[in-house]
């Protein structure tokens, strides 16, 4: 431990900071980057963890069975507002059916949620509030944890009363009682205000139990890549024959995602305010740690293996210095999105806790008048067109654009509206203005296109951040580098939890004798580092053999994540350093490497179906799977051949300095600077 | 576009690994003159700046500036890669 008793270099001092701040919750850290990888996938993993979707043949507009679906919808949803259709996507072979029974599932609800999210910077306190796409597919006859459902329903409620409290009309309450969400949000309404605060949000009460399974809708709007998403019930159709595919209840790439930020079984403020803290703290080991690596440029691409010490350094420079351009961006945008909860004294200045204001201004500014109809009240039959509306927007926009959801409004009225979201992302600085047409729902005429909602400065800097972080652009190969780039990130904070163990190793060469501090280190990097690995294969595992139609089995998955975690703590703290790292890898290895055979043993499509149907979610998935199964058993492998350098100390081959002067390099280590202190 | 970017990022970080004193005698075994390497770092850096264009050309503007920076991580990662296993081929392909 530094001492603070005479002047240091600022070098110096920076190590100690970089040493620590990267220690003290890098263990958490490393979960927190991993799943959040994770998570660029996480609509890629929920479909992987429904094997009932699998068989959904995707196809083109001018062959999905619309008027089935139409026919659906009618059925299920005779009274609803808005529909939605999700088309098939390459993150989603499925089609969607979503529906929104009140108003505030309407054009309103639609843009509050597209509010949320362009306010990025000036409301990112509410991660939570954030949409999930596809999460139909997750929803779907659901026992939902509380947490991930119950809010959306509450803030529907939370929304509600806004409007309410500006005077805005409920246009027909009546048809509430039909929304599952509507249920839901009745049922919780004091959320419904917490929720509606994001700012100064009181602690999350006990997490109400769940009145059975819900089929509430989760997310706010997202269109794009994700397609659109929806606000109520949502249903998941194979597109060409249209029939209803029922996918098991479980809370997919969800639980991953929502992990990243907001971890679990903990209340949820708390949880973010220690993801926050976390994330400062990995900010800070980041500036830090440029400013130690003293040969940013000269080392720039150096790698030396096979060097104990310096090769473990080598790596973690490489991994941070390559990708820290995404680091940085990664770690501070995470900050700004939990910027108004860390920081809400601006708000408070501002508002003096009326959220309502707060509310209602950025209401005002976020959504210009939607110019949507009010319905006539007279019956007219929806258009049969869609396949035809959709070639004439991707005429209209030509450039290969294609239509990503199709949103109608008052179905049956003689003003309904149908609207076309084309699918993806622009740009990173229009904020969320996809570009939409809208059609006479009866007619099929065009209409007027709703006017684009403007962002003030700080709200277009916020929401290129959240962009950025979320990957909500993302096509398949910016998505492909920001997972990679995470992966990056994931090993760099992995290379530098291992590194203070290795560069302590040598005072203490009998692990016998290691001091208590070393050893709890070791343990933890072990259960932290390895155990997630594990206990993230058996969390996939897990999806796949709990029974689908086990009650409770979206439950049953993530205790199975956390329990086998825990068993691997206990594991690690039994075992000696050198044998649990190379067992949990080892494990982790093989749980991973079959993942692709138990995903073909158990209902899902196999590898050689999924590539030949062009299923590019799946096979990622499986060869993501077979990838890292391999890398991880390699990595036990090295393991277990690595003979410790310390009693090595005599050769003096192992020890022959590399090419270039690398004393410089040693400072960098802690435990030689504390030896040199 | 992709492939384009990449393969330019890839060389150029090539060619800046080859104007650095250090990583050019990894792979020539003697680090040139300082004139050849700063040519070496000016064509890399050259490359890297070149393959800016296509990445915004296939994502447009925003999202292409996003998109270089993750192949320029891509690439370097690779090239730290190849220039510690194989440095031959970097050899080869400069000479």
């Amino acid at each position: 431990m530094m001492t603070f008793d005479r002047a240091r270099p600022l070098r110096q001092s920076m190590n100690w900071l970089h040493t620590w701040s990267g220690l003290l919750l890098g263990w958490l850290l490393f979960a927190i980057f991993v799943t959040g990888t994770l998570s660029y996938f996480r609509n890629e993993i929920t479909f992987w963890m429904q094997p009932e979707l699998h068989r959904a043949q995707t196809a083109p507009p001018e062959r999905i069975a619309f008027v089935r679906a139409l026919a659906l919808l009618a059925r299920e949803a005779p009274d609803a507002q808005q529909w939605t259709l999700t088309l098939p996507n390459p993150r989603n072979p499925t089609l969607g059916l979503g529906w929104q029974s009140s108003m505030t599932g309407n054009r309103q609800a639609s843009s509050d949620a597209t509010r949320e999210q362009d306010a990025g910077g000036a409301q990112p306190s509410n991660p939570a509030a954030e949409s999930r796409p596809f999460s139909g597919e997750t929803t779907r006859g659901r026992p939902d944890r509380g947490e991930a459902r119950g809010e959306n329903g509450a803030r529907q409620e939370g929304r509600r009363r806004e409007r309410g409290a500006d005077g805005a009309q409920l246009p027909n309450p009546a048809t509430e009682s039909r929304s599952f969400s509507g249920e839901t949000a009745r049922g919780r309404p004091n959320r419904g205000e917490a929720r509606g605060e994001s700012g100064a949000r009181p602690p999350r009460a006990e997490r109400q139990p769940e009145a059975g399974p819900q089929r509430s809708g989760a997310g706010a709007q997202r269109q794009g890549q994700g397609g659109g998403g929806h606000r109520g019930p949502r249903l998941a159709l194979d597109p060409e024959s249209g029939e209803k595919l029922e996918g098991r209840a479980t809370a997919g790439g969800n639980f991953l995602y929502r992990f990243h930020f907001e971890l679990y079984g903990i209340d949820r403020i708390w949880a973010r305010w220690i993801v926050g803290i976390a994330t400062m703290l990995m900010f800070v080991a980041l500036v830090s740690g440029v400013v130690v690596h003293r040969r940013i440029f000269k080392d720039f691409f150096t790698f030396r293996p096979g060097k104990g010490k310096r090769s473990w350094l080598d790596a973690h420079n490489a991994s941070s210095v390559l990708s820290l351009p995404f680091h940085l961006i990664i770690t501070f945008s995470g900050l700004v999105l939990f910027g108004n909860m860390l920081m809400p004294t601006a708000l408070q200045a501002a508002y003096r806790g009326d959220s309502e204001a707060r509310f209602g201004e950025m209401r005002a500014r976020m959504t210009p008048s939607s110019g949507m109809p009010e319905p006539s009240g007279e019956r007219a039959p929806l258009t049969t067109g869609l396949a035809a509306l959709i070639a004439e927007a991707q005429d209209i926009w030509g450039g290969g654009e294609r239509v990503g959801s199709i949103t109608i409004t008052h179905p049956g009225d003689r003003n309904a509206v149908i609207e076309l979201r084309q699918m993806g992302f622009p740009s990173l600085t229009g904020g969320r203005n996809v570009p939409v047409l809208r059609f006479n729902g009866v007619t099929g005429e065009p209409l007027a296109a709703p006017a684009a909602r403007e962002q003030s400065v700080v709200q277009a800097v916020g929401s290129v951040l959240n962009l950025l972080h979320r990957g909500f652009f993302a096509t398949p190969v910016p998505r492909w580098l920001l997972f990679l780039s995470g992966v990056g990130g994931s090993l760099m904070i992995a290379s530098g939890l291992v590194m203070w163990t290795v560069s302590r190793a040598r005072k203490a060469p009998e692990p016998a004798r290691a001091p208590w501090g070393h050893r709890l280190v070791e343990v933890l990097n072990i259960a932290a580092v390895a155990g997630l690995m594990v206990a993230i294969a058996v969390h996939f595992w897990a999806n796949r053999l709990i029974p689908a139609d086990l009650p409770m089995r979206a439950d049953g998955e993530i205790h199975a994540f956390f329990i086998a975690w825990a068993v691997m703590l206990v594991h690690a703290a039994l075992r000696r350093p050198k044998a649990a790292w190379v067992e949990q890898l080892a494990c982790a290895g093989v749980l991973t490497g079959l993942l692709p055979l138990v995903n073909a043993a158990t209902g899902g499509l196999a590898l050689p179906g999924s590539i030949e149907r062009g299923l590019g979610l799946l096979a990622g998935f499986d060869l993501c799977a077979l990838i890292s199964g391999a890398g991880m058993l390699y990595a036990a492998y090295k393991v277990h051949r690595h003979t410790p350098r310390a009693r090595l100390a005599a050769s003096p081959s192992r020890e022959e300095p590399g090419s270039g002067p690398e004393t410089e390099a040693d400072t960098l280590l802690p435990g030689t600077m504390e030896e040199a202190a | 576009m992709n492939l384009l970017c990449l393969v330019l990022c890839f060389w150029g970080f090539a060619a800046i690994s080859a104007g650095m004193e250090r990583h050019a005698r990894d792979i020539f075994a003697a680090a040139g003159s300082p004139r050849t390497r700063r040519l070496r770092l000016l064509a890399g850096y050259a490359l890297l700046a070149l393959a800016l264009p296509p990445a915004i050309a296939g994502h447009g503007l925003s999202i292409g500036i996003a998109v270089w920076f993750g192949f320029l991580a891509l690439a370097s990662t690779a090239l730290a890669l190849v220039l510690n296993w194989r440095p031959d081929i970097l050899r080869r392909a400069l000479r």
